[in-house]
Protein backbone atom coordinates (compact mmCIF):
# COMPACT_ATOMS: atom_id res chain seq x y z
CA UNK A 1 0.00 0.00 0.00
CA UNK A 2 1.22 3.58 -0.93
CA UNK A 3 1.82 6.02 2.02
CA UNK A 4 -0.51 8.12 0.75
CA UNK A 5 -3.39 5.54 1.71
CA UNK A 6 -1.97 4.94 4.99
CA UNK A 7 -2.48 8.61 5.74
CA UNK A 8 -5.78 8.93 4.86
CA UNK A 9 -6.92 5.62 6.64
CA UNK A 10 -5.04 6.59 10.07
CA UNK A 11 -7.32 9.33 11.55
CA UNK A 12 -10.57 7.45 10.53
CA UNK A 13 -9.25 3.99 12.36
CA UNK A 14 -8.45 6.69 15.22
CA UNK A 15 -12.05 7.52 15.20
CA UNK A 16 -13.40 3.85 14.47
CA UNK A 17 -11.58 2.95 17.95
CA UNK A 18 -13.11 5.75 19.57
CA UNK A 19 -16.24 4.40 18.50
CA UNK A 20 -15.43 0.47 19.17
CA UNK A 21 -14.27 1.32 22.84
CA UNK A 22 -17.27 4.02 23.47
CA UNK A 23 -19.65 1.78 22.40
CA UNK A 24 -18.60 -1.32 24.29
CA UNK A 25 -18.11 1.06 27.46
CA UNK A 26 -21.53 2.54 27.03
CA UNK A 27 -23.16 -1.10 26.42
CA UNK A 28 -20.67 -2.73 29.50
CA UNK A 29 -22.15 0.04 31.81
CA UNK A 30 -25.77 -0.75 30.49
CA UNK A 31 -25.61 -4.58 31.32
CA UNK A 32 -23.67 -3.71 34.84
CA UNK A 33 -26.83 -1.34 36.01
CA UNK A 34 -28.97 -3.42 35.10
CA UNK A 35 -27.78 -6.91 36.79
CA UNK A 36 -27.36 -4.67 39.90
CA UNK A 37 -30.52 -2.86 39.30
CA UNK A 38 -32.03 -4.32 42.48
CA UNK A 39 -29.12 -2.88 44.52
CA UNK A 40 -29.03 0.58 42.62
CA UNK A 41 -32.34 1.46 42.88
CA UNK A 42 -34.71 0.78 46.00
CA UNK A 43 -37.80 0.11 43.87
CA UNK A 44 -39.27 -2.90 42.28
CA UNK A 45 -39.86 -3.10 38.32
CA UNK A 46 -43.15 -5.31 38.77
CA UNK A 47 -44.97 -4.34 42.28
CA UNK A 48 -47.82 -1.73 42.09
CA UNK A 49 -47.76 1.11 43.93
CA UNK A 50 -51.10 2.81 43.24
CA UNK A 51 -50.96 5.92 45.61
CA UNK A 52 -47.68 7.07 43.20
CA UNK A 53 -49.28 6.84 39.85
CA UNK A 54 -48.26 8.90 36.34
CA UNK A 55 -45.42 11.17 38.80
CA UNK A 56 -43.28 12.81 36.23
CA UNK A 57 -39.96 12.48 36.38
CA UNK A 58 -37.92 13.98 39.35
CA UNK A 59 -35.24 13.01 42.11
CA UNK A 60 -37.09 10.22 43.76
CA UNK A 61 -38.28 8.82 40.26
CA UNK A 62 -35.62 10.02 37.72
CA UNK A 63 -37.74 8.68 35.00
CA UNK A 64 -41.23 9.49 36.54
CA UNK A 65 -44.05 6.13 37.37
CA UNK A 66 -46.01 4.59 35.73
CA UNK A 67 -49.95 4.21 35.52
CA UNK A 68 -49.34 1.94 37.96
CA UNK A 69 -47.11 3.46 40.12
CA UNK A 70 -44.30 1.76 39.05
CA UNK A 71 -40.79 3.62 39.33
CA UNK A 72 -39.84 3.87 35.45
CA UNK A 73 -36.51 4.06 35.72
CA UNK A 74 -36.06 1.04 37.93
CA UNK A 75 -38.35 -1.21 35.04
CA UNK A 76 -35.84 -0.11 32.49
CA UNK A 77 -32.30 -0.97 34.26
CA UNK A 78 -33.97 -4.43 34.43
CA UNK A 79 -35.25 -4.40 31.33
CA UNK A 80 -31.96 -4.27 30.33
CA UNK A 81 -30.78 -7.48 30.72
CA UNK A 82 -33.65 -9.09 29.10
CA UNK A 83 -33.81 -6.97 25.95
CA UNK A 84 -29.38 -7.40 25.66
CA UNK A 85 -30.01 -10.79 25.31
CA UNK A 86 -32.82 -11.23 23.00
CA UNK A 87 -31.42 -9.11 20.73
CA UNK A 88 -28.38 -11.30 21.01
CA UNK A 89 -29.89 -14.55 20.88
CA UNK A 90 -31.89 -13.63 17.86
CA UNK A 91 -28.75 -12.82 16.02
CA UNK A 92 -27.28 -16.02 17.00
CA UNK A 93 -29.61 -18.52 15.97
CA UNK A 94 -30.11 -17.07 12.64
CA UNK A 95 -26.43 -16.97 11.93
CA UNK A 96 -25.86 -20.97 13.35
CA UNK A 97 -28.71 -21.73 11.02
CA UNK A 98 -27.55 -19.63 7.62
CA UNK A 99 -24.20 -20.66 8.37
CA UNK A 100 -24.98 -24.53 8.20
CA UNK A 101 -27.40 -23.98 4.99
CA UNK A 102 -25.12 -21.67 3.46
CA UNK A 103 -21.86 -24.04 4.22
CA UNK A 104 -24.13 -27.05 3.16
CA UNK A 105 -25.45 -24.92 -0.26
CA UNK A 106 -21.94 -23.86 -1.13
CA UNK A 107 -19.94 -27.09 -0.37
CA UNK A 108 -21.87 -29.54 -1.57
CA UNK A 109 -23.72 -27.87 -4.55
CA UNK A 110 -26.03 -29.65 -7.17
CA UNK A 111 -28.90 -30.52 -5.67
CA UNK A 112 -28.92 -29.15 -1.82
CA UNK A 113 -27.71 -26.28 -3.43
CA UNK A 114 -30.48 -25.38 -5.88
CA UNK A 115 -33.39 -26.59 -3.09
CA UNK A 116 -31.80 -24.19 -0.19
CA UNK A 117 -30.47 -21.28 -2.32
CA UNK A 118 -34.34 -21.35 -3.97
CA UNK A 119 -35.71 -21.49 -0.59
CA UNK A 120 -32.92 -18.83 0.38
CA UNK A 121 -35.09 -16.57 -2.66
CA UNK A 122 -38.50 -17.30 -1.34
CA UNK A 123 -37.37 -15.94 2.45
CA UNK A 124 -36.15 -13.01 1.24
CA UNK A 125 -38.95 -12.23 -1.18
CA UNK A 126 -41.04 -11.86 1.98
CA UNK A 127 -40.99 -8.17 3.54
CA UNK A 128 -39.19 -9.06 6.90
CA UNK A 129 -41.86 -8.14 9.77
CA UNK A 130 -44.39 -9.99 7.68
CA UNK A 131 -42.80 -13.02 7.68
CA UNK A 132 -41.81 -12.75 11.38
CA UNK A 133 -45.71 -12.10 12.46
CA UNK A 134 -47.06 -15.00 9.76
CA UNK A 135 -44.84 -17.00 12.21
CA UNK A 136 -45.64 -15.72 15.94
CA UNK A 137 -49.40 -15.61 14.57
CA UNK A 138 -48.82 -19.86 14.19
CA UNK A 139 -46.35 -20.37 17.18
CA UNK A 140 -48.62 -17.71 19.31
CA UNK A 141 -46.99 -14.71 20.92
CA UNK A 142 -44.27 -14.63 23.44
CA UNK A 143 -40.89 -14.88 23.66
CA UNK A 144 -40.32 -18.96 22.53
CA UNK A 145 -42.36 -17.54 19.19
CA UNK A 146 -40.47 -14.56 19.07
CA UNK A 147 -37.27 -16.77 18.89
CA UNK A 148 -38.49 -19.30 15.99
CA UNK A 149 -39.93 -16.16 13.97
CA UNK A 150 -37.04 -13.92 14.16
CA UNK A 151 -34.63 -17.29 13.11
CA UNK A 152 -37.15 -18.58 10.29
CA UNK A 153 -36.65 -14.26 9.23
CA UNK A 154 -33.37 -13.71 9.47
CA UNK A 155 -31.06 -16.92 8.44
CA UNK A 156 -31.37 -16.74 4.56
CA UNK A 157 -29.24 -13.68 4.43
CA UNK A 158 -26.19 -15.72 6.34
CA UNK A 159 -26.48 -18.54 4.17
CA UNK A 160 -26.60 -15.79 0.62
CA UNK A 161 -22.95 -14.71 2.40
CA UNK A 162 -21.76 -17.84 3.47
CA UNK A 163 -22.76 -19.98 0.82
CA UNK A 164 -20.52 -17.36 -1.86
CA UNK A 165 -17.96 -17.30 0.44
CA UNK A 166 -17.56 -21.13 0.12
CA UNK A 167 -17.14 -21.16 -3.40
CA UNK A 168 -14.26 -19.60 -3.32
CA UNK A 169 -12.55 -21.24 -0.58
CA UNK A 170 -13.50 -24.71 -1.59
CA UNK A 171 -11.08 -24.39 -4.67
CA UNK A 172 -8.39 -23.40 -2.52
CA UNK A 173 -5.35 -25.64 -2.12
CA UNK A 174 -5.80 -26.98 1.45
CA UNK A 175 -9.17 -27.89 0.45
CA UNK A 176 -7.68 -30.26 -2.11
CA UNK A 177 -5.16 -31.32 0.31
CA UNK A 178 -7.80 -32.34 2.59
CA UNK A 179 -9.67 -34.23 0.17
CA UNK A 180 -6.35 -35.93 -1.15
CA UNK A 181 -5.57 -37.00 2.62
CA UNK A 182 -9.05 -38.58 2.55
CA UNK A 183 -10.82 -36.26 5.44
CA UNK A 184 -15.01 -36.54 5.19
CA UNK A 185 -17.06 -34.01 3.99
CA UNK A 186 -18.03 -33.12 7.49
CA UNK A 187 -14.94 -32.65 9.21
CA UNK A 188 -13.54 -30.82 6.12
CA UNK A 189 -16.67 -28.42 6.41
CA UNK A 190 -16.22 -28.22 9.91
CA UNK A 191 -12.83 -28.18 10.26
CA UNK A 192 -11.28 -26.11 7.06
CA UNK A 193 -14.46 -24.51 5.85
CA UNK A 194 -16.94 -22.82 8.06
CA UNK A 195 -13.73 -21.16 10.30
CA UNK A 196 -12.72 -19.47 7.07
CA UNK A 197 -16.06 -18.03 6.16
CA UNK A 198 -17.17 -16.80 9.86
CA UNK A 199 -15.33 -13.09 9.40
CA UNK A 200 -18.08 -11.53 6.61
CA UNK A 201 -20.97 -13.24 8.51
CA UNK A 202 -19.90 -11.22 12.12
CA UNK A 203 -19.27 -8.23 10.02
CA UNK A 204 -22.65 -8.26 8.66
CA UNK A 205 -24.02 -9.69 12.26
CA UNK A 206 -23.31 -6.63 13.77
CA UNK A 207 -25.55 -4.50 11.53
CA UNK A 208 -28.20 -6.79 11.68
CA UNK A 209 -27.96 -6.72 15.46
CA UNK A 210 -29.23 -2.69 15.62
CA UNK A 211 -32.28 -4.04 13.13
CA UNK A 212 -32.50 -6.95 15.45
CA UNK A 213 -33.39 -5.13 18.39
CA UNK A 214 -35.37 -2.81 17.03
CA UNK A 215 -37.51 -5.52 15.50
CA UNK A 216 -38.03 -7.08 18.80
CA UNK A 217 -38.77 -4.21 20.72
CA UNK A 218 -41.33 -3.62 17.58
CA UNK A 219 -42.71 -6.83 17.97
CA UNK A 220 -43.03 -6.74 21.89
CA UNK A 221 -45.20 -3.33 21.94
CA UNK A 222 -46.95 -4.86 18.95
CA UNK A 223 -48.10 -7.41 21.62
CA UNK A 224 -46.65 -10.31 19.61
CA UNK A 225 -43.47 -10.72 22.34
CA UNK A 226 -42.64 -10.20 25.60
CA UNK A 227 -45.81 -10.06 27.65
CA UNK A 228 -46.26 -7.51 30.55
CA UNK A 229 -46.29 -7.15 33.17
CA UNK A 230 -42.14 -8.24 32.38
CA UNK A 231 -40.59 -5.14 32.09
CA UNK A 232 -39.48 -4.93 28.39
CA UNK A 233 -38.71 -1.58 26.41
CA UNK A 234 -41.20 -2.35 23.94
CA UNK A 235 -43.84 -3.33 26.10
CA UNK A 236 -43.43 -0.35 28.57
CA UNK A 237 -43.89 1.97 25.85
CA UNK A 238 -46.57 0.04 24.74
CA UNK A 239 -48.22 0.98 28.30
CA UNK A 240 -47.05 4.31 27.72
CA UNK A 241 -49.52 4.79 24.83
CA UNK A 242 -52.51 5.07 26.32
CA UNK A 243 -51.29 8.04 28.53
CA UNK A 244 -49.75 10.22 25.74
CA UNK A 245 -52.17 13.26 26.58
CA UNK A 246 -51.27 12.84 30.26
CA UNK A 247 -47.60 11.03 31.07
CA UNK A 248 -44.87 11.86 28.20
CA UNK A 249 -42.80 10.08 30.52
CA UNK A 250 -43.74 6.98 29.96
CA UNK A 251 -43.19 6.74 25.86
CA UNK A 252 -40.46 8.69 25.77
CA UNK A 253 -38.06 8.11 28.68
CA UNK A 254 -37.85 4.04 27.83
CA UNK A 255 -37.81 4.59 24.15
CA UNK A 256 -34.15 6.81 25.06
CA UNK A 257 -32.87 3.18 26.00
CA UNK A 258 -33.61 1.27 22.89
CA UNK A 259 -31.61 4.50 21.32
CA UNK A 260 -28.82 4.73 23.67
CA UNK A 261 -28.32 0.86 23.09
CA UNK A 262 -28.97 1.14 19.18
CA UNK A 263 -25.69 3.69 18.72
CA UNK A 264 -23.55 1.64 21.14
CA UNK A 265 -24.23 -0.66 19.65
CA UNK A 266 -23.99 0.40 16.06
CA UNK A 267 -20.29 2.31 17.22
CA UNK A 268 -19.16 -1.40 18.78
CA UNK A 269 -19.94 -3.08 15.56
CA UNK A 270 -18.86 -0.44 12.94
CA UNK A 271 -15.47 -0.92 15.15
CA UNK A 272 -15.05 -4.18 15.28
CA UNK A 273 -16.47 -5.06 11.54
CA UNK A 274 -13.42 -2.67 11.04
CA UNK A 275 -11.16 -4.55 12.62
CA UNK A 276 -12.07 -8.06 10.90
CA UNK A 277 -12.01 -6.30 7.46
CA UNK A 278 -8.52 -5.26 7.75
CA UNK A 279 -7.29 -8.58 9.37
CA UNK A 280 -9.25 -10.86 6.76
CA UNK A 281 -7.41 -8.26 4.13
CA UNK A 282 -3.97 -8.94 5.33
CA UNK B 1 -33.16 -6.79 -26.13
CA UNK B 2 -36.77 -4.59 -26.21
CA UNK B 3 -38.76 -3.82 -23.54
CA UNK B 4 -41.52 -6.78 -23.81
CA UNK B 5 -39.05 -9.70 -24.54
CA UNK B 6 -37.51 -7.65 -20.90
CA UNK B 7 -40.29 -7.90 -19.14
CA UNK B 8 -41.03 -11.31 -20.31
CA UNK B 9 -37.97 -12.92 -18.97
CA UNK B 10 -38.01 -10.97 -15.71
CA UNK B 11 -41.98 -12.29 -15.14
CA UNK B 12 -40.34 -15.93 -15.99
CA UNK B 13 -37.70 -15.34 -13.47
CA UNK B 14 -40.22 -14.46 -10.64
CA UNK B 15 -42.21 -17.47 -10.93
CA UNK B 16 -40.46 -19.64 -8.72
CA UNK B 17 -40.48 -16.76 -6.11
CA UNK B 18 -44.56 -16.71 -6.55
CA UNK B 19 -44.71 -20.27 -6.49
CA UNK B 20 -42.44 -20.37 -3.21
CA UNK B 21 -44.52 -17.76 -1.62
CA UNK B 22 -47.46 -19.71 -2.34
CA UNK B 23 -45.81 -23.11 -1.12
CA UNK B 24 -44.54 -21.28 2.40
CA UNK B 25 -47.84 -19.52 2.76
CA UNK B 26 -49.79 -22.81 2.49
CA UNK B 27 -47.26 -24.57 4.26
CA UNK B 28 -46.93 -22.69 7.22
CA UNK B 29 -50.32 -22.77 8.33
CA UNK B 30 -50.75 -26.52 8.01
CA UNK B 31 -47.11 -26.68 10.00
CA UNK B 32 -49.78 -26.50 13.21
CA UNK B 33 -49.44 -29.55 15.17
CA UNK B 34 -52.56 -31.19 15.71
CA UNK B 35 -56.11 -29.23 13.80
CA UNK B 36 -55.66 -26.40 11.98
CA UNK B 37 -59.52 -25.65 11.90
CA UNK B 38 -59.29 -26.30 15.61
CA UNK B 39 -56.83 -23.89 16.41
CA UNK B 40 -58.15 -21.26 14.09
CA UNK B 41 -61.78 -21.19 15.96
CA UNK B 42 -60.56 -22.12 19.43
CA UNK B 43 -61.50 -25.34 21.56
CA UNK B 44 -65.22 -23.21 21.76
CA UNK B 45 -66.22 -24.05 18.53
CA UNK B 46 -69.03 -26.47 17.49
CA UNK B 47 -68.94 -29.30 15.26
CA UNK B 48 -70.24 -27.67 12.35
CA UNK B 49 -68.15 -25.10 12.38
CA UNK B 50 -65.17 -27.41 12.38
CA UNK B 51 -65.93 -29.58 9.72
CA UNK B 52 -67.18 -26.30 7.33
CA UNK B 53 -63.90 -24.31 7.70
CA UNK B 54 -62.02 -28.19 7.13
CA UNK B 55 -63.98 -28.56 4.29
CA UNK B 56 -62.64 -24.54 2.92
CA UNK B 57 -59.13 -25.25 4.03
CA UNK B 58 -59.95 -28.78 2.22
CA UNK B 59 -58.24 -30.65 5.06
CA UNK B 60 -59.85 -33.49 4.30
CA UNK B 61 -58.07 -33.93 1.22
CA UNK B 62 -54.14 -35.54 0.61
CA UNK B 63 -51.81 -32.60 0.96
CA UNK B 64 -50.78 -32.16 -2.43
CA UNK B 65 -54.48 -32.11 -3.72
CA UNK B 66 -54.67 -28.93 -1.06
CA UNK B 67 -51.78 -27.42 -2.03
CA UNK B 68 -52.65 -27.10 -6.52
CA UNK B 69 -56.77 -26.50 -5.24
CA UNK B 70 -55.09 -23.81 -2.97
CA UNK B 71 -52.48 -22.49 -5.42
CA UNK B 72 -55.91 -22.67 -7.91
CA UNK B 73 -58.22 -20.28 -5.54
CA UNK B 74 -55.14 -17.94 -4.91
CA UNK B 75 -54.23 -17.43 -8.62
CA UNK B 76 -58.15 -16.93 -9.23
CA UNK B 77 -57.72 -14.49 -5.98
CA UNK B 78 -59.72 -16.66 -4.16
CA UNK B 79 -58.04 -16.31 -0.68
CA UNK B 80 -61.00 -17.63 1.47
CA UNK B 81 -63.55 -16.14 3.90
CA UNK B 82 -61.95 -14.38 7.08
CA UNK B 83 -63.09 -15.78 10.56
CA UNK B 84 -63.70 -12.07 11.63
CA UNK B 85 -64.93 -9.87 9.24
CA UNK B 86 -67.09 -13.32 7.80
CA UNK B 87 -65.94 -11.41 3.88
CA UNK B 88 -63.98 -12.03 0.93
CA UNK B 89 -60.39 -11.79 2.46
CA UNK B 90 -59.22 -10.04 -0.88
CA UNK B 91 -62.21 -7.40 -0.68
CA UNK B 92 -61.33 -6.58 2.55
CA UNK B 93 -57.59 -6.27 1.90
CA UNK B 94 -58.51 -4.63 -1.32
CA UNK B 95 -60.56 -2.01 0.65
CA UNK B 96 -57.80 -1.17 3.27
CA UNK B 97 -54.79 -1.32 0.36
CA UNK B 98 -55.01 2.48 -1.10
CA UNK B 99 -54.05 3.68 2.65
CA UNK B 100 -51.20 1.32 2.89
CA UNK B 101 -50.24 2.35 -0.83
CA UNK B 102 -49.99 6.20 -0.11
CA UNK B 103 -48.79 5.80 3.23
CA UNK B 104 -45.76 4.12 1.86
CA UNK B 105 -45.90 6.44 -1.37
CA UNK B 106 -45.63 9.54 0.86
CA UNK B 107 -42.71 8.28 3.20
CA UNK B 108 -41.06 7.61 -0.24
CA UNK B 109 -41.21 10.60 -1.03
CA UNK B 110 -40.70 12.20 2.33
CA UNK B 111 -37.47 10.28 2.90
CA UNK B 112 -35.94 11.02 -0.69
CA UNK B 113 -36.80 14.77 0.16
CA UNK B 114 -34.79 14.20 3.48
CA UNK B 115 -31.98 12.22 2.23
CA UNK B 116 -30.91 13.66 -1.34
CA UNK B 117 -30.05 17.35 -0.01
CA UNK B 118 -28.06 15.58 3.22
CA UNK B 119 -26.07 12.93 1.11
CA UNK B 120 -24.90 15.70 -1.47
CA UNK B 121 -24.42 18.27 1.52
CA UNK B 122 -22.26 15.37 3.21
CA UNK B 123 -20.37 13.91 0.10
CA UNK B 124 -19.71 17.48 -1.00
CA UNK B 125 -17.77 18.52 2.17
CA UNK B 126 -16.49 15.07 2.59
CA UNK B 127 -14.86 14.44 5.86
CA UNK B 128 -15.57 18.00 7.29
CA UNK B 129 -17.77 19.36 10.23
CA UNK B 130 -21.27 18.93 8.14
CA UNK B 131 -20.35 15.57 7.08
CA UNK B 132 -19.62 14.05 10.45
CA UNK B 133 -23.32 15.80 11.24
CA UNK B 134 -24.97 14.35 8.97
CA UNK B 135 -23.34 10.72 9.54
CA UNK B 136 -23.65 11.08 12.86
CA UNK B 137 -27.78 12.35 12.75
CA UNK B 138 -28.17 9.39 10.33
CA UNK B 139 -26.44 6.52 12.99
CA UNK B 140 -28.52 8.28 15.83
CA UNK B 141 -31.86 8.56 13.80
CA UNK B 142 -31.43 4.53 12.73
CA UNK B 143 -31.50 3.39 15.83
CA UNK B 144 -35.07 4.82 17.03
CA UNK B 145 -37.83 2.50 16.74
CA UNK B 146 -40.49 3.44 14.44
CA UNK B 147 -43.14 2.87 16.93
CA UNK B 148 -41.49 5.29 19.52
CA UNK B 149 -40.59 8.05 17.04
CA UNK B 150 -44.12 8.15 15.93
CA UNK B 151 -45.79 8.50 19.82
CA UNK B 152 -43.20 11.41 19.94
CA UNK B 153 -44.27 12.83 17.23
CA UNK B 154 -47.33 12.40 18.07
CA UNK B 155 -47.04 14.16 21.44
CA UNK B 156 -45.10 16.92 19.96
CA UNK B 157 -47.14 17.83 17.04
CA UNK B 158 -50.14 16.73 17.98
CA UNK B 159 -50.45 17.33 21.62
CA UNK B 160 -48.08 19.56 22.37
CA UNK B 161 -48.28 21.90 19.50
CA UNK B 162 -52.07 20.25 17.80
CA UNK B 163 -50.81 21.18 14.26
CA UNK B 164 -51.44 17.44 12.71
CA UNK B 165 -54.61 15.15 14.04
CA UNK B 166 -53.54 12.31 16.61
CA UNK B 167 -55.45 9.57 14.02
CA UNK B 168 -57.51 8.72 11.43
CA UNK B 169 -57.10 8.77 7.66
CA UNK B 170 -59.40 11.80 6.68
CA UNK B 171 -61.31 12.73 3.37
CA UNK B 172 -60.59 14.08 0.80
CA UNK B 173 -57.13 14.50 -0.89
CA UNK B 174 -55.66 17.83 1.32
CA UNK B 175 -56.92 16.29 4.39
CA UNK B 176 -55.45 13.07 3.52
CA UNK B 177 -52.34 13.97 3.34
CA UNK B 178 -52.51 16.20 6.32
CA UNK B 179 -53.63 13.19 8.21
CA UNK B 180 -50.78 10.60 6.51
CA UNK B 181 -47.90 13.49 6.92
CA UNK B 182 -46.81 12.40 10.70
CA UNK B 183 -47.08 8.68 10.22
CA UNK B 184 -45.47 8.78 6.62
CA UNK B 185 -42.42 11.03 8.35
CA UNK B 186 -41.85 8.32 11.09
CA UNK B 187 -41.17 5.87 8.22
CA UNK B 188 -39.35 8.19 6.20
CA UNK B 189 -37.33 8.68 9.36
CA UNK B 190 -36.48 5.32 9.73
CA UNK B 191 -35.48 5.24 5.92
CA UNK B 192 -33.08 8.20 5.50
CA UNK B 193 -30.43 7.24 7.63
CA UNK B 194 -30.37 3.81 5.62
CA UNK B 195 -30.40 6.24 1.98
CA UNK B 196 -28.23 8.60 3.28
CA UNK B 197 -25.31 5.83 4.02
CA UNK B 198 -25.58 4.15 0.71
CA UNK B 199 -25.95 7.71 -1.19
CA UNK B 200 -23.50 9.33 0.32
CA UNK B 201 -20.81 6.79 -0.91
CA UNK B 202 -22.22 6.08 -4.30
CA UNK B 203 -22.40 10.19 -4.58
CA UNK B 204 -18.21 10.37 -3.66
CA UNK B 205 -17.41 7.72 -5.92
CA UNK B 206 -19.77 9.40 -8.25
CA UNK B 207 -17.63 12.59 -7.81
CA UNK B 208 -14.61 11.68 -8.61
CA UNK B 209 -15.50 9.91 -11.93
CA UNK B 210 -14.05 10.87 -14.98
CA UNK B 211 -16.27 12.43 -17.03
CA UNK B 212 -17.02 14.48 -13.95
CA UNK B 213 -13.47 15.51 -13.42
CA UNK B 214 -13.41 16.45 -17.25
CA UNK B 215 -16.42 18.48 -16.90
CA UNK B 216 -15.00 20.29 -14.02
CA UNK B 217 -11.92 20.78 -15.84
CA UNK B 218 -14.06 22.20 -18.98
CA UNK B 219 -15.06 24.62 -16.54
CA UNK B 220 -18.59 23.85 -16.05
CA UNK B 221 -20.08 26.05 -13.28
CA UNK B 222 -20.59 23.42 -9.65
CA UNK B 223 -24.24 23.63 -9.43
CA UNK B 224 -25.05 22.97 -13.46
CA UNK B 225 -22.03 19.86 -13.45
CA UNK B 226 -24.07 18.88 -9.71
CA UNK B 227 -27.54 18.53 -11.63
CA UNK B 228 -26.34 17.42 -15.22
CA UNK B 229 -23.66 14.58 -13.86
CA UNK B 230 -24.16 13.56 -10.19
CA UNK B 231 -27.64 14.01 -9.50
CA UNK B 232 -28.77 11.71 -12.17
CA UNK B 233 -26.27 8.89 -11.01
CA UNK B 234 -27.71 10.01 -7.55
CA UNK B 235 -30.98 9.18 -8.22
CA UNK B 236 -30.28 5.81 -10.66
CA UNK B 237 -28.48 4.75 -6.80
CA UNK B 238 -31.62 5.73 -4.73
CA UNK B 239 -33.38 4.22 -6.70
CA UNK B 240 -32.04 0.84 -6.39
CA UNK B 241 -31.30 1.26 -2.65
CA UNK B 242 -35.56 2.09 -2.48
CA UNK B 243 -36.02 -0.86 -4.41
CA UNK B 244 -34.00 -3.44 -1.71
CA UNK B 245 -35.53 -2.01 1.21
CA UNK B 246 -38.85 -2.06 -0.01
CA UNK B 247 -39.50 -5.15 2.40
CA UNK B 248 -38.18 -2.75 5.57
CA UNK B 249 -40.55 0.05 4.18
CA UNK B 250 -43.83 -2.05 4.09
CA UNK B 251 -42.89 -3.44 7.44
CA UNK B 252 -42.21 0.09 8.81
CA UNK B 253 -46.10 0.53 7.65
CA UNK B 254 -47.43 -2.28 9.91
CA UNK B 255 -45.81 -0.45 13.08
CA UNK B 256 -47.05 3.01 12.03
CA UNK B 257 -50.48 2.17 11.05
CA UNK B 258 -51.13 0.39 14.42
CA UNK B 259 -48.98 3.75 16.13
CA UNK B 260 -51.32 6.33 14.41
CA UNK B 261 -54.48 4.01 14.23
CA UNK B 262 -54.90 3.91 10.25
CA UNK B 263 -57.30 1.65 8.89
CA UNK B 264 -54.51 -0.32 6.62
CA UNK B 265 -53.16 -3.78 6.07
CA UNK B 266 -50.52 -3.63 8.22
CA UNK B 267 -52.87 -2.60 11.40
CA UNK B 268 -54.99 -5.45 9.79
CA UNK B 269 -52.23 -7.88 10.03
CA UNK B 270 -51.76 -7.31 13.53
CA UNK B 271 -55.57 -7.12 14.56
CA UNK B 272 -55.93 -10.77 12.53
CA UNK B 273 -53.11 -12.30 14.64
CA UNK B 274 -54.95 -11.31 17.82
CA UNK B 275 -57.54 -12.69 16.48
CA UNK B 276 -56.24 -15.80 14.54
CA UNK B 277 -57.86 -14.89 11.56
CA UNK B 278 -55.54 -17.20 9.37
CA UNK B 279 -57.21 -17.17 5.99
CA UNK B 280 -56.54 -13.14 6.53
CA UNK B 281 -52.91 -13.57 7.59
CA UNK B 282 -52.46 -15.84 4.58
CA UNK B 283 -54.08 -13.35 2.26
CA UNK B 284 -52.13 -10.54 3.68
CA UNK B 285 -48.89 -12.59 3.42
CA UNK B 286 -49.50 -13.43 -0.24
CA UNK B 287 -50.23 -9.89 -1.08
CA UNK B 288 -47.28 -8.21 0.75
CA UNK B 289 -44.67 -10.71 -0.85
CA UNK B 290 -46.52 -10.20 -4.19
CA UNK B 291 -46.04 -6.84 -4.11
CA UNK B 292 -42.47 -7.14 -3.00
CA UNK B 293 -41.87 -9.10 -6.46
CA UNK B 294 -43.46 -6.72 -8.75
CA UNK B 295 -42.16 -3.27 -6.83
CA UNK B 296 -38.68 -5.19 -7.60
CA UNK B 297 -39.85 -5.44 -11.58
CA UNK B 298 -40.89 -2.11 -11.56
CA UNK B 299 -37.36 -1.06 -9.81
CA UNK B 300 -35.77 -2.72 -13.07
CA UNK B 301 -37.66 -1.15 -15.35
CA UNK B 302 -37.46 2.62 -14.27
CA UNK B 303 -33.86 1.61 -13.43
CA UNK B 304 -33.32 0.54 -17.57
CA UNK B 305 -35.78 3.79 -18.79
CA UNK B 306 -33.25 6.12 -16.67
CA UNK B 307 -29.93 4.77 -17.66
CA UNK B 308 -29.42 4.06 -21.57
CA UNK B 309 -26.59 1.34 -20.64
CA UNK B 310 -28.37 -0.53 -19.08
CA UNK B 311 -29.99 -2.33 -22.03
CA UNK B 312 -33.22 -4.93 -20.77
CA UNK B 313 -30.89 -7.63 -20.23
Amino acid sequence: MTSQVRRQARPSRMAQMGGLISGAAILTVILLASLLASHLIPYDPIEQNLRDTLQPPSLAHLFGTDNFGRDIFARVLHAAKLDLMIGFLCVVFPWMLGLALGGIAGYFGGLADTLIMRTVDTFTAFPFLIMVIGVIAIMGPGLFGMYVALTMAGWSIYARIVRAEVLVIKKSEYILAARSLGYGHGRILLRHVIPNVVTPTIIFAMTDMVLVILSTTSLSFLGLGVQPPTPEWGVMIAEGRGFILSAWWMVTLPGLAVVLVGVALSLFGDGIARILREGSQA
Amino acid sequence: MNIITFLRKRILQSLPVVFGILAVVFLVVRMIPGDPARLMLGIHASDAKLSALREQLGLDQPIWQQFTQFVGHAVQGELGTSLVFRRDVLEVILDRLPVTLSLVAFAVLLSVAISLPLAMLASMRQGRGADFLVRSGATLTLAMPGFWLGLNLLILFAVIFPLFPVSGYGKGLGDRIWHLFLPALTIAFSLAPILIRTLRASLIEIMSAPHVDFARTKGLPELVLIRRHVLRNGLMATITILGVNIGWLIGGSVVVETVFTLPGIGALIISSVTARDFPMIQGIALIFGGMVVVINLVTDLIYAALDPRVSYD
